[in-house]
């Protein structure tokens, strides 16, 4: 359990003050864990390029005035 | 034919004895929620049984056959629905406690679309409380307990469609329909042994169902074949002005000696018996189609990004419900606070994942885009035993390249076939992906092998107590 995800973590309970030590201690695990795999996502380890856009989709629904 | 028979008979078959007045669709549809109300608390499969609005739409069903109007392939054909579909006659419960007393006014477009194509709703089934999105580690994860596979019930029904896999698997519904945001069909199929295809990205409305990734979500059926699949698929598909990513797209024709691609390293790390399994599949399939073999998966982080864009999209999705502190109210463990770990998703890798994604998408395409299909076991095991952590089961094997994130994460159709049983009598199960839009061509496939086996139709031993 990192410093950064304890921190992270204790700001959680302004939604469930009743979360116990324990659940504090899986939620920082827990973001840990998700931060080591996005790891794998990071633009130098899998060589995006600036102009590689992600998928996004939007349109605009054309509503009359 | 007796009851049994009657009730395990796919879409097709039904269709045929309601043409030849062998019974009603009342008739029908009482023999269904007779079996939902016998058989759906054993295997924790059904949430509401809708004995009224079924029985109403049945006579209707009933009366426009009397009249000579006969709306197409599914009138009179009973059906349930994952209880994730808005419908106005009962609850609407996401298989969470927080929403067990939530309501809509409305029909989700695609029970909408089923009404109109004749088809009788009779039941809203269970499934995994918010489709999984919290990161539940076992089975136990919906208000109406684990779901339990007919086949088995000390074993998993599979998520997040429980319901809809052992409503199918236990000749409780004529077909069901299901959602996957990353397996929640194909598992499930695989679990009960039925047929499931997850349609295309934006061949099916979303509206009216549950959010949990709105670049992922796709509603498509289970059933008892691949022929099946395709008469509901196209009862279901189309634009919708309420779901913008909703398309009209033509669905092709079957090709006269499909190519198929087999996954490369496909068994590696498999149960023997998934192995043995595929590749009586694969001899199967070369009697009609052409297999190329050896053909690799692209080496990119899909499991990262598919973890990455579900945690972030369901952070938001479910934001109401975390910041409120319900989320404790939840059954399974780790889903108490794994919207708290969701919540934490940095920007920065979210939007990376759907960087990545782009990249992906042009590489799946780049190394299946020529074959119709790609074969690979759905899953390297059978199902899992309800009890046991999901990370601690089954360790052995492992490291099976996978086609579920993959596939889900390009958006693209998968057709899940019962191929076979391995350890604890539990089914096995092939998955053909296929490229975007191109369904029938897989359904197609799927028919032809399903008229060359037989383990579409086995029927479960079903039972009435859990011992």
């Amino acid at each position: 359990m990192t410093a950064a995800s304890a921190a992270i973590a204790a700001t959680m309970r302004r939604f469930d003050p009743a979360l116990s030590d324990g659940d504090m201690q899986a939620i920082a695990k827990g973001i840990d864990a998700n931060n080591d795999a996005a790891k794998a996502l990071h633009p130098q380890k899998k060589r995006l390029k600036n102009g590689d856009a992600p998928v996004v989709r939007f349109a605009v629904s054309g509503n009359e005035p | 034919m007796n009851d049994d028979d009657v009730a395990f008979s796919d879409v097709v078959d039904l269709q045929a004895l309601l043409t030849a007045k062998q019974l009603s669709s009342v008739e029908l549809t009482q023999l269904y929620l007779d079996r939902l109300e016998k058989y759906g608390p054993v295997y924790n499969a059904v949430v509401t049984i809708l004995h009224e609005r079924a029985l109403r739409e049945a006579r209707r069903a009933d009366r426009e056959r009397a009249r000579g109007r006969v709306r197409g392939p599914l009138h009179g054909i009973p059906y349930g629905v994952k209880d994730l579909l808005a419908t106005p006659d009962a609850p609407t419960t996401w298989g969470a406690v927080p929403y067990r007393h939530q309501r809509f006014d409305y029909d989700a477009t695609v029970v909408r679309r089923l009404t109109a194509a004749g088809a009788v709703l009779l039941a809203k089934l269970a499934m995994v409380e918010l489709a999984g999105g919290f990161g539940y580690n076992d089975a136990d994860a919906s208000f109406t307990g684990p779901g339990r596979t007919p086949w088995n019930p000390a074993f998993w029904s599979g998520g997040s469609s429980s319901g809809s896999g052992a409503a199918v698997a236990a000749g409780l519904v004529g077909f069901a329909i299901g959602s996957e945001t990353a397996g929640s069909i194909v598992f499930p199929s695989m679990a009960c042994g039925v047929t499931g295809l997850r349609p295309t990205f934006g061949r099916v409305s979303r509206h009216g169902a549950m959010a949990l990734c709105w670049t992922l979500d796709k509603l498509g059926p289970l059933g008892r074949s691949a022929r099946d699949g395709e008469i509901v698929l196209r009862a279901i598909a189309g634009a919708d002005p309420a779901d913008p990513t909703a398309v009209d797209r033509p669905f092709p024709a079957p090709r006269r000696r499909p190519r198929i691609a087999v996954l490369k390293y496909a068994t590696k790390g498999c149960m023997p018996a998934v192995a043995r399994n595929f590749r009586a599949t694969l001899n199967e399939l070369a009697t009609f189609c052409d297999l190329v073999p050896n053909i690799a998966l692209p080496d990119l982080p899909y499991g990262a990004a598919v973890g990455t864009i579900v945690n972030a999209e369901g952070a938001a999705a479910f934001r109401e419900l975390i910041e409120s502190g319900k989320s404790r109210t939840l059954r399974q463990k780790d889903d108490r606070y794994g919207g708290y770990v969701a919540y934490a998703t940095p920007a920065v890798d979210y939007v990376d994942a759907q960087r990545q994604r782009t990249l992906m998408v042009r590489a799946l395409n780049d190394a299946f885009g020529s074959y119709d299909a790609v074969a690979a076991p759905t899953i390297p095991t059978v199902t899992y035993p309800i009890g046991a952590p999901f990370d601690k089961t089954y360790t052995e094997f492992s490291g099976t390249p996978d086609l579920i994130a993959p596939g889900n994460l390009a958006g693209l159709p998968a057709l899940a076939l019962p191929n076979g049983f391995g350890d604890h009598g539990l089914p096995t199960s092939v998955t053909l992906q296929g490229t975007a839009f191109n369904e029938t061509r897989l359904t197609a496939i799927g028919n032809r092998y399903q008229t060359l086996t037989s383990f579409h139709r086995r029927r479960p031993p079903l039972v009435t107590k859990i011992r």
